[in-house]
């Protein structure tokens, strides 16, 4: 099948400074992909490439099968979000929505039809006649995502459309434009930085790092197998926890000593000898109240109480560990004792920060 | 249309407009350099051949004016055989203090509105409406008030009275150029023991100094440009640059278009230089702060 | 930035707030507390008293002076005019010349202001993009601007005069000679006149609607043309009402200011020929100082000053509420 979208080795250059490096990806119709990274990462200039607003220095931007590279985003067929919503404040919503149907030359009562199935969606009905000035920020938003979809676009793309909204809003609206990207099955390419709003919306996810795509995977690919440490920091909350481990080659060997383990061994021999990372999530410590055979000791330094679990700071010898437990488990200044299981430890090689697992993970 | 021609074409707008910005002011010191028979000639001309400084002689020497009139029979303005120099003399006199009294007045108030609000939300305004007069409708009381204080044709009515159309810009650019200036600054200052006045002069005036400084050049420019009044309160004694030109005229050939345009020509500039130096604030100046940059 | 609250979709409201300190009724200076003017009025009173001398009394003055029939040359002081009623308003009323001049100006207002606007609006989309030398440009454009009046005029009488470059461009351009006398024609003088006036502010216009047009929100724009707008309705519908505040701003000002015009009048036509030109400067300056009557000319002052403050202040309300 056409994917609906093809970046073909993007690249964007801004002087000396590369901003997006061949960067090649695909989606799927009805796929919802997010680009995910921190400021600079080169995110919001591929969606302005996509879009049709910056123009690449290098490479494609393939819609439909159709190079749409030269082409002017007005005839891209493309719904946009921006992240300050952009909605036209002299308008009313209506106005609003009823432009990019207008330019399309729709006969009326189509554009009736579409107007009304959109605003009943995301609840607008309501705010029909009210100017785009008056609006508060999550009727903007609503607005602004109602607009870029009422043209029917193949494609929408979302640059960081929740940044401006609390939290509790935030966990509301996620869920919305889930439903409405099913129910439509609607191609999303979506720009953040927050990495809740990824794995929760998203089928696949790109984590972007200076330019270029780290790791392109479903939620739980990023999640359980990182590809590097970068991936593996960026995704997950609380962070996950990073201890020094020192790696031993022996022949076709190479094992691993940590604080957490002895003589771990490692999937694949290729790995440099001397001090690297080792990184686990605080979800997976296993952490106990009696002391076990195989666990190790550590002292709780403070608690956070965050209502449904609780995150233990430990202090591990010289390292700092934290580690999720039901709200309660343990107080500041016990001791408790902690386990890592090796399938779930992610080894970050020091030279190029690729993630190499235990053997038989 | 291809790309190319469609920028080709829009900055050939661009330079017809500049050509057009830029033609009348060229003919001006064109003209101010054609000697005598190129005044009027047909078909003009455009750019002399014979370029001479003899127009601005006439402007700045009397000898030379004189044996102008001379060499053209007919008689010429008494005016004309002064030199121009009084009337620059003048101009600068009376636009200097009026300036400087413009300020110093409209810095005050300026302050005394934005920090303590003095006469309510709308007192500004009152300085607004002195602008939206017809300067002529006031101008017949002026003459009769001033003949009666004897202040007719002398430096300090005209200073008085450019001070006095000059306030509502002065009043309303700094205003807003205070405004703009943290008032956290001065709180903090009072804080440490400063009185409000003390706290405006020490902290906030340093921060204001060049929008003031803009708006001072804006008000030379108003007052150095003005003609009404110079041809309505002045009979002589007093001769702005703006009257001077029109003096260059003589019964037999009328206007003298290139003593005329050196005049003009020499009497602009100081204009087009303070101009293009508070570049940035003229459009704030002339809405009177509504519309910055 | 204009200074109006805008909640274009960044959605903050911006509000000046106002540090309150009362002014102490005692002031440092001694002798404003024996006085007793508070510090903060003391400040305004230069301005204040400048702005009674030269502009309040004489509003006042021009009060008495329109019911009476003074006219200088019968060598009576002004407060020694006969007291004639209202009949001044009365000839006003039936003064021809004066309505003319009255109609005159509103028709030239309304020219002037028109074409400064659109050609301004022109300019600043041209203006939108970047290019090497574009501050080169702008600084040309905005030369009429820094000229003073008199000489513009000055330059615009040379221009039209009956063997100047305009004719000459147009003798070039129809192949015949063509030696028209501007102004002198009671049809055409007004045409030189406006064009003076249009030269020298459309810069303004253009800077002002140039500054509106760079603090548009870019995003509504690219908006629009992600949903596949053409340039013209993106203009029309979303860029020119975004446009207004400045607009309007604009165009109040500058119409006052082109009612009072009198400079370029006086320097082409004087108002000739035969009171073709006549804006209502020139004509009060004409019967105040030409012919002397001065008191005539106060009454037709008072309702200059009437008609111009009391459309001011209704075009405020409205201006105030929609910016």
């Amino acid at each position: 099948m056409t994917p609906r979208l093809e970046m073909r080795g993007l690249s964007k250059r801004f002087g000396d400074v590369e901003a997006v490096s061949k960067l090649s990806l695909a989606l799927a119709p009805g796929e919802f992909v997010s680009l995910l990274g921190p400021s600079g990462c080169g995110k919001s200039t591929t969606l302005a490439m996509v879009a049709g607003f910056e123009p690449p220095t290098a490479g494609a931007v393939v819609v439909d099968g159709k190079d749409m590279t030269g082409t002017p985003p007005g005839r891209r067929r493309i719904g946009l979000v921006f992240q300050d919503y952009a909605v036209f404040s002299r308008l009313s919503v209506r106005d609003n929505l009823l432009f990019g149907l207008e330019a399309q030359r729709l006969p009326r009562s189509e554009r009736k039809r579409r107007i009304e199935a959109m605003a009943e969606k995301l609840e607008l009905g309501s705010l029909m006649r009210r100017r785009g000035a008056s609006l508060n920020m999550s009727e903007m938003q609503r607005v602004a995502i109602a607009r870029a979809l009422v043209t029917e676009p193949s494609l929408l793309l979302l640059d960081e459309p929740m940044s401006n909204l609390d939290a509790s809003l935030r966990a509301a609206l996620r869920g919305e434009l889930k439903l409405i990207q099913k129910q439509l099955d609607q191609t999303v390419l979506y720009v953040t930085h927050d990495q809740i709003e990824a794995m929760s919306m998203s089928d696949r996810i790109a984590v972007m790092r200076a330019g270029r795509i780290e790791q392109i995977g479903t939620p739980e690919d990023i999640y359980h197998r990182p590809a590097t440490g970068f991936v593996a920091g960026v995704i997950g909350d609380p962070p996950i926890n990073l201890v020094a481990c020192t790696v031993k080659r022996s022949g076709t060997k190479a094992a691993v000593a940590s604080p957490l383990h002895k003589g771990v061994e490692l999937e694949s021999a290729d790995m440099p000898d001397g001090e690297h990372a080792l990184g686990v999530r605080p979800h997976d410590v296993k952490v106990s109240r009696r002391p076990r055979s195989d666990h190790l000791q550590a002292s709780v330094r403070f608690v956070e109480n965050l209502g449904a679990e609780n995150i233990l700071h430990l202090e591990f010898g010289s390292s700092l560990l934290a580690a999720v437990t039901p709200p309660g488990f343990a107080a500041a200044g016990e001791d408790v004792w902690i386990k890592a299981e090796p399938r779930q430890l992610h080894f970050i090689r020091r030279d190029d920060d690729r993630v190499v697992r235990a053997k038989g993970a | 249309m291809p790309r190319r021609l469609a920028i080709f074409l829009r900055r050939m707008a661009v330079v017809v407009a500049m050509v057009i910005a830029f033609f009348p002011i060229f003919w001006l010191f064109s003209t101010s350099v054609k000697p005598y028979d190129e005044w009027a000639a047909w078909p003009p001309v455009w750019i002399s051949d014979h370029p001479t400084l003899q127009n601005y002689r006439i402007v700045f020497f009397p000898k030379a004016a004189r044996a102008f009139a001379a060499k053209q029979s007919g008689s010429l303005d008494y005016k004309v055989s002064g030199s121009a120099w009084k009337a620059f003399e003048d101009s600068a006199i009376i636009s200097t203090c009026a300036t400087f009294l413009s300020i110093l007045f409209g810095t005050l108030a300026a302050f005394s509105i934005v920090r303590f609000r003095t006469g309510g939300p709308n007192y500004a305004f009152q300085f607004l409406t002195v602008r939206m007069m017809p300067p002529i409708a006031v101008v017949v009381p002026i003459v009769a008030l001033f003949s009666m204080l004897r202040l007719a044709d002398t430096y300090f009515g005209m200073i008085l009275a450019y001070t006095a159309f000059t306030l509502p810009f002065s009043i309303w650019m700094i205003r807003s150029f205070i405004e703009e200036a943290p008032q956290e600054l001065e709180g903090a200052a009072m804080i440490h023991g400063m009185g409000q006045m003390e706290a405006f002069i020490k902290v906030t005036l340093p921060l204001v100094k060049g929008g003031i400084l803009a708006t001072a050049l804006f008000i030379f420019i108003l007052n150095w440009s003005e003609f009404l009044f110079a041809l309505v309160l002045t009979s002589g004694n007093v001769v702005t640059v703006t009257l001077q030109v029109a003096n260059y005229v003589s019964a037999s050939s009328g206007k003298l278009y290139g003593v005329q345009a050196a005049m003009g020509a020499i009497s602009t500039l100081p204009v087009i230089l303070f101009g293009y130096i508070i570049q940035r604030h003229l459009v704030r100046g002339l809405t009177f702060g509504a519309v910055k940059r | 930035m204009i200074e109006t609250e805008a909640r274009d979709g960044a959605g903050g409201v911006h509000a000046a707030g106002a540090l309150h300190v009362e002014a102490e009724p005692v002031g440092r200076s001694g002798l404003l507390a024996r006085l007793g003017i508070p510090f903060n009025v003391a400040l305004v009173l230069p301005a204040q008293l400048t702005i009674m001398v030269v502009v309040v009394v004489p509003t006042l003055i021009v009060l008495w002076l329109a019911v009476t029939d003074w006219q200088p040359t019968q060598d009576l002081a002004w407060w020694q005019a006969q007291f004639i009623w209202f009949w001044n308003f009365n000839d006003l009323w039936y003064d021809q010349r004066f309505i003319n001049a009255l109609i005159r100006t509103v028709f030239v207002v309304g020219v002037c202001i028109g074409v400064e606007l659109s050609l301004a609006l022109a300019l600043a989309l041209l203006f939108v993009e970047e290019w090497w030398w574009k501050r080169l440009a702008v600084s040309v454009i905005i030369l009429p601007m820094m000229v003073v009046p008199v000489d513009a005029a000055n330059a615009f009488f040379m221009l039209f005069n009956d063997r100047g470059p305009i004719n000459h461009m147009i003798t070039v351009l129809i192949g015949r000679p063509f030696t028209f006398s501007w102004l002198s024609d009671p049809t055409w003088a007004m045409l030189p006149i406006m064009l003076c006036e249009i030269w020298q502010w459309t810069p303004l216009m253009f800077l002002m609607v140039l500054t509106g047009m760079m603090a548009l929100p870019q995003n509504q724009v690219r908006a629009a043309v992600a949903l596949g707008a053409s340039p013209v309705r993106i203009f029309r519908r979303i860029v020119l009402p975004l446009l207004m505040p400045v607009i309007g701003i604009a165009v109040l000002i500058r119409s006052i200011e082109t009612f009072k015009i009198f400079d370029p009048v006086y320097i082409l036509t004087r108002g000739q020929p035969g009171g073709a030109t006549e804006t209502i400067s020139m004509y009060m300056y004409n019967g105040a100082f030409v012919y002397f009557r001065m008191g005539y000319i106060a009454a037709a002052a008072l309702i200059v000053l009437v008609l111009v403050l009391s459309i001011c202040i209704a075009l405020s309300k409205p201006l105030k509420r929609h910016t």
